[in-house]
């Protein structure tokens, strides 16, 4: 049942110059990413009609085909699309971001305060969908560093370092529109922050990263911006593994709320907020479990903050080891007895995720090392973890085989027949 | 007989098939079959009604494995009279197809001959106790399977000198509070005479004095459970007839749960008869538990005068609830209030201490494996506790701990509440 | 699946009763008459057999042996759902959870648990208590409803307000699929980011994608303090625009929560009395967690808010049993209207908080209208409202207008930007309103995510998705939300 990728040549620009005519886009055959040609459809109809008719066409033979990537500024691409690394002429880029209009658009389509949500296009900034419901004293998850859509973090599946407290960005996901492999505009879910009708095709596509068709427009649902926030370091730990630690005594300390907490350097980065009283109360427990506590002016703070935990999913080329909380200390004591000190790497331990920056494992010596490392610790995990310590270059991943991967091979072939968006090793297939 | 009085139709629909009793009910978690849930029982009465569904043999087995322990109406938000409904099912069930000629003889000779007669109680007592002594018991058990295994640790019949009746009046001790009467019983003071006599020792000790009725037998309990309505309505009469010739006023105590509830619904069971209902509400009004007697703020003080350590009571001590005290009267705090006022006792609670332990009046005789697969969830929370001694405040529930506890073998004592506190009251 | 009626051979029910034990299997027509529906009583239908397996081996093998027998399956938890989603189905089993009661692990550190499927909600809570953490999601049904049934139905509850429904707290599911296999999804740690999230669409997938056999739920901390408030209203439309007011304020108690006269008479009749007072037109019950300096902070303004909105009488507490006592009496409003009237027609729609009160009226006008009698208990906070109507299903006019006003609120809903269902789900009850908030390709591409999973329509086949076309039903889908942004504009 292996599900080989249908198209595997280069693009075949008669076909799409010809869709491009039938939907009415401009094709600009060399302007996109890496001088990759790229359309810019201006409407979701002109989208939907391109779509449907690259779909449609003939079979193709193996040596010329269609691929799409649906892009917003492309900070995912490298590793949300592996196969990406290969030409990008061999693919048509999709922008989104021409679906905003002009360049003024923020591209939110409603931001209702009374009721705490955001509906925005899907090529729409984070950071100016964040700055947005800031005036309205909201915030939205999650709290990324840089530029990127959110569709983008919606494919990728991106989390922020707020996840530490708010749990993982589909959590607060609401609803969508997308387009699928043969053109259909579809909904899914809604614009309210509670809802149970109907199957929750959205949630597929959270995490799905294009391969049923691009996402036009998601609802969020906004948390209340805090009344205070704390920005705090630790000193540097004598190792990572014993920041580590520390960190997790303040995950473990139930009556300190902390919004976020992640260790990178070294050094614990804590972020404290909430009601004003609450954050200095917080801050006092805090200051007992942590000497040399520096507080970081808000406005720098912040950004130094989402500087240094802008890791693995940022700077999109890097190593992540998933486990739980209480085998973090122990996975990161291994990676630094083999790889030493793991400097650049972001380790949030209440989310149990290592990011290691790739350039510090560049070296071939580094990856033995690196993998000797999971497998010892692979051995005493009990049983009901199974995989969950799974190792993956961000790229590819180990996901669910068997009748599961059945069921990821089906979804594809329901909404994506043609193979318009299908990518390399993702969903993986057994 | 038609369909429409099979089943007691109009209470059913104030069930409105939300489904919270559920978990309540001992046989749904024993089968996690819905059929068998309060719900899923008050279901089939209506579709039988309904015509929906056949008064068949599973449908009358299905009524018949309930225990009527009526935990599902201490959860029922609707307020639905479950147990009243399933009273009125058996008793329609059983004039519909009485069942065969050696059942229908057994339950002449247990609800007609023995039961309503002291006579008759007398004599099954002396019985038992012979084959007991002879340990006839132990030699024909092998033979009857679980009920065999029931009968040989059943308690022993005492001897004739615990089997005496309560003497007619019992003096106050200390100023004096008035009178009360209470229930010989009908099986009480055969099998458990020092519980009845340690209740009148207590009673008086709180300045109570206390009444007995000597003509009195049974209070129709029993009948009522099992759908002998018209013998139950029969008892009901004689009670308020007996107990008023004695007292007209006086507060009635009862030590056994199961009658107490039953005595308190008195104005329900004679509704339709215009003669009586009144009197039997007004009667009903004067039953109380005598937990609740006791745990009152007038005999609360008395009671912590005379109580005193030195009582030898094992510890832990556990209180488990009688169904019908908790669930048919709602009574809850006022038993573990009066454990806890006697000095040097220490109490623990049993995790599900208010779910059935599977008694349920003769259901131990009439389905005893549904009973013990009923116990054996309350003896591992018994084992969690650690506790060494039992309390329980019902006749049926005292028999099948001890039943339970003999069984697995553990060194756990059974005893009455009001046993406890006559053991740790100070001699004047 | 052919027609005429299936029914179980001597052999398929021999292999049922050496699966699950003779005690596992019952086809009498006693036993099945007990599972003519769940909680939603308007629509009922017989089961071939009813199964109750003990393991997820035991599930795997008897769905094996009910699909060679030619049936297809219901899964069914207590059968506590509102919209018939358990209902049984023609040609069916009933495949249930009930004896599924293990709870598998509690792990404190990592904080989650396994438990299987058939575990009733308040008992995974009360697995967890002794090393301080709980479960979030706490449907009024808690005290029966199963965990598998929560993942069936994406189940909220008053305190979803802050932590979210059933979908935010699922880390892992054990499943059987329509072949009889066991499959994985997740499990505790940080999982799906890797692949595509299955979980997403199972969960709240009303049982058609499979049967759940196993759960990992992440568990939280038990808060430092809890406080209730009490705010008592001479209006209801003063106490849904308060509620308005405190989302607007962005205020951030973990549950708001609204009950009206007719309720709280119901539930203070009750077994479940929870000391309402008698001279309220409305109360709103608000629940603050947290720590000690939050609670004090938020109690404080949520109860400014109320007061500025008329409330005449405000009353807090932390006691534990007090507070106890006051959410028993919510959760046990459902069933408390069983003193009303026989029969309860629960709506559960969902409106943007804006607009409460415009639902609230829009539902006691359209129940006036036709005589019926109205009861509101609802999650305020999250904009989810509960129209309670009573009536006595032996009475088909009554019922055709109580339909009929059902109806009419979900359309208001639709019309002011709201939903069908918040979290009962849409079962047999809204199928053809799915019609007014999605269009035919949205409702084909929602079949074809159903025909992935389940190629053959064994799993609870003929809920949620309209039978008949939308257009058949001479409905149209939502203007603003339904059609591309520009079409709209």
């Amino acid at each position: 049942m292996s599900a080989e990728l249908k198209h595997t040549g280069a693009l075949d620009l008669d076909l799409v110059r010809a869709a491009c005519l039938e939907a009415g886009v401009v094709l600009d055959e060399a302007g996109g990413l890496g001088g990759g040609p790229a359309v810019r459809p201006a409407t979701e109809a002109s989208l939907g009609v391109l779509i449907s008719a690259l779909s449609a066409l003939p079979t193709r033979s193996s040596q010329s085909t269609v691929r799409l990537v649906p892009l917003g500024g492309g900070g995912q691409l490298s590793w949300c699309r592996p196969d990406a690394s290969r030409s990008p002429k061999d693919f048509l880029q999709l922008s989104m971001r021409a679906l905003l209009g002009d360049e003024s658009s923020t591209g939110v389509v409603e931001y209702v305060p009374g009721d705490g949500t955001l509906t925005a296009l899907a090529g729409a900034e984070v950071a100016v969908l964040r700055a947005t419901v800031a005036e309205g004293g909201h915030r939205l998850t999650p709290a990324v560093f840089g530029s990127c859509t959110l569709g983008g973090v919606l494919a990728a599946g991106r989390s922020g370092l707020d996840r530490h407290s708010l749990g993982p960005t589909k959590h607060h996901l609401l609803g969508m529109r997308m387009i699928d492999g043969t053109g259909r505009h579809l909904r899914s879910g809604g614009r309210l922050v509670k809802n149970v009708t109907g199957f929750d095709l959205h949630r597929l596509h959270a995490g799905g990263r294009g391969i049923f068709g691009p996402i036009v427009e998601a609802s969020m649902r906004l948390m209340p911006a805090p009344e205070a926030e704390q920005y705090l370091t630790s000193g540097a730990c004598a190792s990572a593994t014993a920041a580590v630690e520390l960190a997790l005594a303040i995950r473990g300390a139930t009556r300190i709320r902390e919004q976020a907490v992640f260790v990178r350097d070294r050094v614990v980065h804590v972020l404290l907020s909430g009601r004003d009283r609450q954050v200095e109360a917080d801050r006092r427990r805090l200051e007992e479990l942590l000497t040399n506590l520096e507080e970081h002016d808000p406005g720098p703070g912040a950004e130094a903050f989402h500087m240094a935990g802008d890791g693995a999913e940022g700077q999109g080329s890097a190593v992540r080891v998933s486990t739980v909380p209480s085998r973090v200390a122990a996975v990161v004591a291994a990676l630094e007895g083999s790889l030493g000190e793991l400097s650049g790497a972001v380790i949030q331990p209440g989310v149990a995720q290592v990011d290691l920056p790739l350039d510090g494992l560049s070296s071939a010596s580094s990856w033995p090392a690196l993998l000797e490392a999971q497998l010892s610790l692979r051995g005493p995990l009990p049983e009901s973890l199974r995989s969950k310590i799974a190792t993956s270059t961000m790229g590819t991943s180990t996901v669910a085989t068997g009748p599961a991967s059945q069921w990821s091979r089906r979804l594809v072939e329901a909404f994506d027949p043609a193979g318009l968006f299908q990518t390399e090793g993702f969903p993986a297939r057994s | 007989m038609s369909r429409e009085t099979l089943v007691d139709h109009a209470r059913a629909l104030d069930c409105i098939h939300c489904g919270l009793c559920l978990t309540t009910c001992p046989t749904y978690q024993l089968t996690g079959l819905e059929t068998s849930s309060p719900r899923g029982r008050i279901h089939l009465m209506r579709a039988v009604a309904e015509g929906r569904a056949e008064p068949d043999a599973t449908f009358e087995d299905e009524m018949n494995f309930c225990l009527v322990c009526r935990h599902c109406e201490s959860v029922c938000p609707a307020g639905v009279e479950f147990g009243a409904m399933m009273e009125f099912s058996r008793g329609a069930l059983l004039e519909r197809r009485p069942p065969g000629l050696l059942a229908r003889l057994a339950r002449w000779v247990g609800f007609r001959g023995i039961l309503v007669r002291r006579a008759g109680l007398r004599l099954a007592a002396v019985g038992l106790r012979a084959v007991q002594l002879l340990r006839l018991d132990a030699l024909v058990s092998p033979l009857l399977g679980l009920r065999g295994q029931i009968i040989r640790h059943m308690p022993r019949v005492p001897s004739a000198r615990e089997r005496r009746p309560l003497p007619p009046v019992t003096p106050a001790e200390g100023p004096p509070r008035g009178t009360v009467l209470v229930l010989d019983g009908c099986v009480m003071p055969e099998l458990f005479g020092r519980v009845n006599r340690a209740m009148t020792d207590v009673l008086a000790a709180t300045g109570r004095e206390v009444r007995s009725v000597p003509k009195h037998v049974c209070c129709g309990a029993l009948h009522a459970h099992n759908g002998e309505l018209d013998q139950a309505e029969e008892l009901a009469r004689k009670t308020i007839s007996q107990f008023n010739e004695v007292d007209g006023s006086a507060p009635v105590v009862i030590d056994s749960a199961g009658c107490g509830a039953h005595m308190k619904e008195y104005g329900r069971l004679l509704a339709n008869d215009p003669e009586w209902r009144e009197r039997a509400s007004s009667f009903a009004a004067r039953v109380v538990d005598l937990t609740e007697e006791l745990a009152s703020p007038e005999a609360i003080p008395r009671l912590r005068e005379r109580l005193a350590d030195g009582h030898g009571i094992q510890g832990p001590v556990t209180w488990d609830d009688p169904c019908h005290l908790c669930h048919g009267q709602g009574v809850r705090e006022q038993p573990r209030q009066l454990l806890d006022l006697v000095p040097g006792l220490e109490r623990v609670e049993m995790s599900g201490a208010d779910s059935c332990c599977g008694s349920a009046g003769i259901y131990t005789v009439l389905r005893p494996e549904d009973s013990l697969d009923v116990l054996d969830p309350k003896l591992e929370s018994l084992e969690q506790t650690g506790a060494k001694t039992l309390v329980t405040a019902n006749p049926g529930c005292h028999q099948q701990w001890e039943i339970g506890v003999g069984k697995s073998g553990k060194g756990v004592e059974i005893l009455h509440l009001a046993e406890v506190l006559e053991r740790a009251l100070r001699p004047r | 699946m052919g027609s005429g009626r299936k029914q179980l051979s001597r052999q398929h029910l021999a292999e049922l009763e050496r699966i699950v034990g003779k005690k596992g299997v019952r086809t009498d027509a006693t036993a099945r008459a007990a599972y003519e529906s769940d909680a939603f009583m308007l629509q009922r239908a017989n089961a071939e057999v009813i199964v109750l397996p003990r393991t997820t081996e035991e599930a795997a093998a008897a769905i094996k042996v009910v699909r060679d027998a030619g049936l297809v399956v219901v899964p069914r938890g207590a059968g506590t759902g509102l919209s018939g989603g358990a209902r049984p189905v023609e040609n069916g089993a009933i495949v249930g959870t009930a004896r599924m009661r293990g709870v598998l692990e509690v792990n404190a550190e990592d904080r989650y648990a396994r438990v299987q499927a058939g575990v009733v909600n308040v008992h995974l809570t009360a697995a967890c208590a002794d090393v301080g953490l709980f479960y979030g999601p706490d449907p009024s049904s808690q005290t029966a409803c199963t965990i598998g049934g929560n993942v069936g139905n994406n189940s909220g509850g008053p305190h979803g307000f802050k932590y979210g429904s059933t979908n935010r707290h699922v880390l892992g599911l054990t499943m059987v699929d329509s072949e009889g296999e066991v499959i994985e999804l997740g499990g505790p740690g940080a999982t799906g980011d890797g692949g595509l999230d299955l979980l997403g669409p199972v969960i709240g997938s009303e049982g058609m994608l499979g049967l759940v056999t196993e759960v990992t739920v992440q568990l939280l901390p038990r808060p430092e303090k809890v406080e209730t408030l009490l705010c008592l209203f001479e209006s209801l439309d003063d106490c849904c625009d308060a509620v308005s007011e405190m989302i607007a304020r962005r205020l951030e108690p973990s549950a708001i929560e609204i009950l009206d006269r007719l309720t709280i008479e119901a539930v203070e009749a009750s077994v479940l009395r929870a000391g309402y007072p008698d001279n309220a037109e409305a109360v709103m019950l608000v629940e603050v967690e947290g720590g000690d300096e939050e609670v004090d902070a938020t109690s404080a303004d949520v109860i400014e808010v109320a007061r500025e909105f008329g409330a005449f009488d405000t009353r807090r507490t932390t006691d534990p049993v007090e507070r106890k006592r006051l959410w028993a009496g919510r959760k046990g409003a459902f069933g408390a209207m069983g003193r009303i009237a026989p029969d309860l027609y629960v709506a559960d729609v969902v409106a943007p908080r804006t607009r409460l009160r415009e639902i609230v009226t829009a539902a006691t006008v359209a129940c006036r209208e036709r005589d019926l009698k109205l009861a509101n208990v609802f999650h305020a906070g999250d904009g989810n409202l509960h129209p309670n109507i009573s009536y006595d299903r032996r009475d088909a006019d009554e019922v055709r207008r109580v339909l009929e006003a059902g109806r009419i609120i979900m359309e208001a809903c639709v019309e002011a930007g709201g939903s069908l269902t918040g979290e009962h789900g849409i079962g047999l009850e809204k199928q053809d309103e799915m019609c007014l908030v999605f269009s035919d390709d949205d409702l084909a591409a929602m079949d074809q995510l159903r025909g992935a999973f389940d190629p053959d329509a064994f799993w609870n086949p003929g809920k949620m998705l309209p039978v008949r076309g939308c257009r058949e039903i001479h409905t149209r889908p939502l203007p603003t939300h339904a059609q591309p942004a520009e079409d709209a504009s």
